[in-house]
């Protein structure tokens, strides 16, 4: 797979984390596993 | 599950849902979970990760109804809400540092994520910094641009 870069995929796509409006920018620094999950049951 | 994919050691794990923030809320508490979710119910990073849905066969066909039952003969416990969208996929990716993909497993239906342990030798090749990890999993299309 070609490496995909945040700073054209989703850079400012905003979500909530801990109660804040943040983007994937906060979490630059160290590596990041994202588990987007299916339904919750 | 965090410890062992290497939190202590800097790594970031963020489940991601597209729950309301008040489902996953009831669902934290219910099953006391200790991290924080990101909460995404307009599914701006589904889609940006190029996270479809699965269709009506692979989310109720046998293999479902087979693994669901597994599941519920082990005792998994249920949450407290449900969802309505039953046919969201989900995904697993890893970002180096920099923001960069340097994992992705974009699974084809619901009973399909990757093992525990291409995670985290992703995440371990990726923390040493070795691109080009994401040959363990099911690629899926590429993500919208």
């Amino acid at each position: 797979m070609a490496l995909v870069d945040l700073g054209s995929l989703a850079p400012e796509v905003p979500f909530t984390w801990q109660g804040e409006a943040v983007t994937l920018r906060r979490f630059r620094g160290a590596p990041v596993l994202l588990v987007f999950l299916r339904h919750l049951a | 599950m965090r410890d062992h994919l290497g939190e202590r050691e800097g790594v970031t794990v963020l489940p991601v849902s597209f729950a309301t923030a008040a489902q996953v809320d009831d669902h934290v508490r219910f099953f006391q979970w200790p991290f924080p979710f990101a909460v995404d119910p307009e599914r701006a990073l589904y889609r940006a990760f190029g996270l479809g849905r699965a269709s009506a066969w692979r989310a109720f066909g046998p293999k479902a109804v087979v693994n669901d039952l597994w599941l519920r003969l082990r005792g998994r416990a249920m949450g407290p809400s449900r969802q309505a969208d039953v046919l969201q996929l989900g995904g697993d990716f890893v970002l180096d540092a920099g923001g960069v993909v340097t994992y992705a497993c974009r699974p084809p239906g619901p009973d399909a994520r990757p093992p525990f342990t291409a995670l985290r030798e992703a995440l371990r090749r990726t923390a040493r910094g070795a691109p080009g990890s994401a040959a363990g999993g099911p690629q899926g299309p590429p993500p919208a641009a």
